[in-house]
This record gives structure tokens, sequence and C-alpha cells, in this order.
């Protein structure tokens, strides 16, 4: 009777364990099409692939012959730790289109820390050269711009475009980035060339950074104007589902 | 009678609860073998006394088990390239690409160094398919980075990674399609068998 009991329990383990975990065998074929979409079909509307092709290969030469010099002489003269400050900064002072964008998408909690961190980095933090906001109260920045709300709103990407110098954008992002400009003080306070230089150095000093990444993400590619485009776009999509 | 059924019911029951815990056993299952792993990587990469083509070897082979390069193949291609392939073709296929992504990410342990790694509770995306979030913190930025697994016949396997959004598998993709759509699949070997013969 006993034997008899214990027969049946396994059996009765056996047969739910089947039931919970079962599933696994026959998808094994199905899963993989579903999950990252079937071969055909194209993520990126590029209708302008030849000119961004010609644009991408221009913003690689200017990178390797002006902009990666450069950095590079600049990183030898001012130490990392300066450089890091310079790079908090620059982005301390771009609050105003996270602030801004947090709000246009009610995302107000994250405007509120967003707020939070600016006054805090401005005072304590040295006109955010340093972020005492995320050492000391662990408050992250939430990266919003109007590109993202664009997307918030259901914007798609239109067209994909690359622009000389800044490199991968599209169409929503585009209008994004124009949108940007007006939520910032300093484009109206400062003169257009005092702001190219600054978006220069800016570009400069972050480069100075992040000294081979493009080179190895390059390397990574086997079409790299494709693998650039379709991070791009990726990487986009994500941020405005954030 | 009725005290049997009873019983019967009771035990039915707990069995249930048993093995729904047995599976979410494999969530923390999961995420604790990419820590692990994680983990000896990470102390690979901090060694000072070792070179930069010794590390790259240990670490490819603590790496290499985790992963699922023929279903991660699979993926990239598609099923309507893959499965015009001869099984020697795919073969080869795989061969390239693993030499590929062995080339192209080892490399990357040159630029990184200092950077710190946490992970977040996984997901259980499906009855075979498990997310493991986690964040990188590398100087003034922090990255996420998605491992998806799946239960493949030899156990819990990475098949794709997304970094800050970006799959490595749909990026693949959507080259080699760019490069089958002009040059055709020969085309496409011809292209990895030069790119992977490099350095």
């Amino acid at each position: 009777m006993k034997k008899k009991r214990i027969v049946f329990f396994i059996l009765l383990l056996a047969i739910t364990t089947a039931n919970v975990c079962a599933g696994s065998d026959n998808q094994n074929n199905v899963f993989w099409e579903e999950e990252i979409g079937p071969p055909e079909k194209v993520i990126v509307n590029d209708p302008l692939e030849p000119y961004n092709r010609a644009i991408t290969e221009f913003n690689d030469k200017a990178y390797f012959y002006a902009l990666k010099p450069v950095a590079k002489g600049y990183a030898k003269i001012v130490p990392e730790t300066i450089r890091l400050s310079i790079d908090r900064c620059f982005k301390n002072l771009e609050f105003p289109i996270r602030f801004v964008n947090n709000v246009l998408q009610l995302k107000f909690k994250n405007a509120g820390i967003e707020l939070t961190r600016f006054v805090i980095n401005s005072s304590i933090g040295i006109a955010g050269f340093m972020d005492p906001a995320k050492k000391w109260f662990h408050l992250e920045p939430k990266k919003e711009d109007f590109g993202q709300t664009l997307g918030y709103y259901h914007m798609g990407s239109v067209f994909h475009i690359v622009w000389p110098f800044i490199g991968p954008s599209n169409l929503r992002d585009t209008i994004g980035k124009a949108g940007d400009i007006f939520t910032q003080p300093a484009s109206y306070l400062l003169d257009w060339w005092i702001l190219l230089a600054a978006r220069a150095f800016e570009k400069i000093n972050y480069t100075s950074l992040h000294i081979g990444e493009y080179e190895s993400m390059k390397k990574a590619a086997v079409d790299y104007y494709i693998f650039i485009r379709d991070s791009y776009e990726q990487m986009r999509i994500k941020q405005i589902k954030e | 009678m009725k005290k049997k059924i009873i019983v019967l019911g009771m035990a039915f029951f707990f069995m249930i609860v048993i093995n729904a815990g047995i599976c979410s056993d494999e969530k923390s299952y999961v995420e604790n073998l990419i820590k692990e792993k994680t983990e000896q990587i990470l102390s690979i990469i901090r060694k000072k006394d070792i070179s930069q083509k010794e590390k790259k070897q240990k670490i490819f082979d603590i790496a290499k088990p985790l992963f699922d390069f023929t279903t991660m193949s699979k993926l990239t291609l598609g099923r309507k390239y893959w499965s015009e392939l001869t099984s020697e073709q795919q073969k080869r296929f795989v061969d390239l690409f693993v030499k590929r992504l062995r080339m192209v990410y080892l490399d990357r342990v040159d630029i990184y160094g200092n950077e710190t790694v946490s992970f977040k509770p996984a997901i259980q995306k499906r009855k075979n398919i498990i997310y493991v979030p986690s964040v990188i913190t590398s100087k003034n930025e922090k990255f996420s980075v998605i491992y998806k697994f799946w239960k493949s016949p030899q156990g819990w396997k990475i098949y794709d990674v997304e970094v800050e959004g970006v799959s490595i598998v749909r990026t693949y993709r959507s080259q080699f399609l760019e490069i089958i759509k002009n040059k055709g699949i020969k085309g496409l070997f011809q292209e990895l068998e030069k790119l992977t013969q490099q350095s």
C-alpha cells in the first residue's frame, strides 16, 4: 500500500512538472522569427541612402583627419579628471532640454529630479563641474529631448538622414534638435559664433573621452554605414520607449 | 472516499506549487550563471600580470559556452536564407560569424577596464526565454546591456545581446541582408572570409 502511494506521488510530480515546465521543446523552431521579425522587413526607411553614405564617408574622414588628432592632442595637455568635469558641466547646461521634455511627456517626477539635480549641481557642484546630486543623493539624470517627445506622441522617424559633423539622425530627430535650440537660454543670449565654438569644444572634449570607441564600432561592422544607421535607429526607439 | 479526494486534490495543488518553484528557479539560475561568468571575466580584465592576448583567450574560454552561436547565426541570417544553405554552408557560416564576433568584441578588452557591472532581476519573457538586464557604469556614463537567454537543448544559452537598445543580431542581420541584396549569398561568404582573414 505504502509503495503504491509513493509511486503515485512520483507519477503526479512527473505529470505536473510536464505541465508547468512544458512548451520549450515545440517552440524551438518558432521562437526566432517572432523574436527578431521576418527577414524581409525593413526597419529603417532610407530613400536618401546614396547621399547618406557619402556624408557618412565625409564624417569618417573628418573624424580621422581632424577631430581625432585634435582631441588626442588636447587629451595630452588636459588631465582626464578635468575633461570629465567639463563634460559634466556641458551636460548640466543642457538641463532646460531635459526638464522641458520631461514635462512635455508628462514625466513630472523625472522633471522634478532634473530640476533638483540642476539646483544641487549648479550650486554645490560648482556650475556643474561636479555631480553631487548623483554621488550623494543618487539622483540619476533623466535624459529626454524634443526628438524623443515627438516619438512619445507617436511620430515615426520618417526617414534616415546623416548630417555633416553631427552624424546620423532622421527627420523626427532633426526637427527635435531644432526644437531643443529654443529651450536653451544660451541660444538667445550669445552670438552664433560663440555658440558654434562652444559646440566644437564640447565635441572635442567628448571625443577625447571616447577615443577608440568609434574605431572599434567601425571594425565590428561588415557594412559600417548600415551598422551605424541601424544602431542609431534602434537606440532611439529604446530611448523613446523609456 | 471524500477524504481521499480532498487529500488527492491537496497533493496535486502542492505539486504544482513545488513545480512552479522549480521553474522560477530557472530565472535565478540564469541570473546567477551570467553574474558568476561576468565576475570571472572582470577579474581577468583587471589582472595586470598577464598579456592582452592571454586575457582575450581566457575570456573567450569563459564566454564561449554561454552562447548559442548556431541560433545566433540562424537569427541573423533569417529563416529564409538559412534554409537555403546546405548543412555544410551553415556550418561554415557559423564558423565565420563566430570568428568575426570573437575578433570584434574581444578587441574591446583594450578599451575597457574600469567599468563596473550591476545586474537587475531576470525577466521571464516566455517559458523558454529569459532576459537578464544589467547596467554597466563607466566614467561619466551608464549603459544598459540585456542578455537574452533561451532554453536550448543544451541548456540556457545566450542568443542575443542588446546594448542600449541595439541588438547585435539585428544590426548584423540588416548588414548581411544588404550584402545579400547586392551581391547574393556567395558575396556574403566572400565578404566574411575577407574580413576574418584580416589581422
